[in-house]
């Protein structure tokens, strides 16, 4: 169940940071351009979207579903225990995790059920909230939710994280399905498009950027406590690797920002450099989800911070 | 670089250290891990790194035998939720063996146990 457990954690960080991360993307990447507003490639553009918003909506809800028998028979130390109704009830009802869990199953509804309605204008905004809450109301739940030492500061701090994460690591989702269209043979019509958005998704990239290294300091701060935790504990290293694939993400993003981006002005370069930008995107992708398969497995380790405790115990 | 490391270090030298652990470790017991008590406790006192899930901490006695003593659930103190408490019947002289299970606030599962012997 274990094992089950991180499996079920990737998916679910996977489609709670894609789908806010989409939300968001439709509202920021074209705001302030009229000219891009009703073009019939936006048009398509934002139906895809919405479909692969409404995916990760589905997705989600069935992760957050799924994780409950896991994290039952966790608690109860037997797999067979995460099938019990009683021991299940009990988890929900009657534990600081399933208190969370409920609020945060209960924004998973929500957002599938405005993904599912048809398409109306304050729906975008009203479905872009309700991933957020279901991404931020991770944080009330995991290690950021032990109530001695850092308490209300270390979830407000771990909620700030996944926003943020949500806009970068999610946001790449919506950028890749946009740049794909972009390079195809056919796909003229959304190079405007993608023009538009990538200034956007940059400003926004930086201070994502910025608030992952601010807020993911301090929760070291909290679950390590020091560079040697960091270096000579299993939990330490772990979190070494995720630092170095953060940190591999911003040279590809910074290459993308400083060498790509101006070469989109040229209408002489602008293919190539589209061509390039998909690329990095798709790698920048995959090392967010090397990132996020790193972040569920070290949900389910003990900190650093208690393995260090132990030792000297 | 330098300029976005400065806030970060000037964060992290400005807070307070605090005692934060993610899993519960039993941290100290009354009787103490190993101890020889005088005279027979009326409770066991143990105290956790962590808060605890009441519905999923528990604790269990043996006597030197392995036999179970029968002790009623272990019960979270209302004052202190990283105590668990299990009260006991009045015990003869000998050595004793607590095993317990906890789950902390933030789902996970430890256990372990310790012995105590009350002196003759």
């Amino acid at each position: 169940m274990a094992e089950a457990l991180v499996v079920a954690r990737f998916f679910h960080f996977l489609a709670a940071m894609a789908a806010f991360g989409i939300g968001a993307f439709r509202l920021y990447a074209f705001a302030g351009d009229a000219a891009m507003r009703d073009t019939p490639a936006r048009a398509t553009l934002d139906a895809a979207m919405a479909r692969a918003m409404a995916g990760c909506a589905v997705l989600a809800l069935l992760t957050a579903l799924a994780i409950v028998p896991c994290v039952a028979a966790g608690m109860a130390g037997s797999a067979a225990a995460g099938f019990d109704p009683a021991t299940v009830d009990t988890v929900l009802f009657a534990t600081g995790f399933g208190h969370a869990w409920c609020w945060h199953l209960g924004f998973a509804i929500v957002l599938l059920a405005l993904c599912a309605m048809p398409r109306r204008r304050w729906q975008e905004g009203a479905a872009t909230l309700a991933a957020l809450l279901v991404l931020a109301s991770l944080g009330w739940v995991g290690h950021a939710a032990m109530d001695n030492g850092g308490g209300i500061a270390h979830e407000i701090n771990q909620m700030a994280h996944l926003t943020a994460a949500g806009l970068w690591l999610g946001g790449l989702a919506p950028l890749g399905i946009l740049l794909g269209r972009a390079v195809r043979r056919d796909g003229a019509a959304y190079v405007p498009l993608a023009r538009a958005a990538l200034p956007h998704f940059s400003q926004i990239g930086y201070v994502a950027v910025a608030l992952l290294a601010l807020t993911g300091a301090v929760n070291s701060i909290f679950l390590v406590g020091s560079f040697h935790a960091l270096a000579e504990t299993p939990y330490g290293r772990l979190l070494s690797l995720k630092i170095a694939l953060y940190l591999a993400m911003v040279g590809l993003a910074l290459v993308n920002r400083f060498r790509q981006m101006p070469r989109l002005r040229d209408a002489a370069t602008t293919a190539g450099a589209l061509h390039a930008l998909y690329r990095s995107v798709i790698g920048e992708q995959a090392l967010g989800l090397a990132i996020l398969g790193v972040v569920s497995l070290l949900g389910t380790w003990p900190p650093a911070i208690d393995a260090m405790m132990d030792m000297k115990m | 670089m330098k300029r976005t490391l400065m806030p970060i270090a000037l964060l992290a030298a400005g807070l307070p250290v605090a005692a934060a652990f993610a899993h519960a470790f039993l941290d100290h017991a009354v009787p103490a891990v190993g101890a020889a008590v005088p005279a027979a406790p009326k409770d066991v006192q143990m105290f956790f790194t962590q808060a605890l899930e009441p519905a999923f901490s528990d604790a269990m006695l043996n006597d030197a035998n392995g036999q179970p003593v029968a002790t009623g659930a272990a019960a979270i103190d209302p004052q202190n939720p990283m105590e668990l408490v299990l009260k006991l019947p009045p015990l003869a002289p000998g050595h004793y063996k607590v095993k317990w299970h906890v789950v902390s606030v933030d789902t996970h599962r430890t256990e372990g146990s310790f012995s105590f012997d009350i002196q003759r």
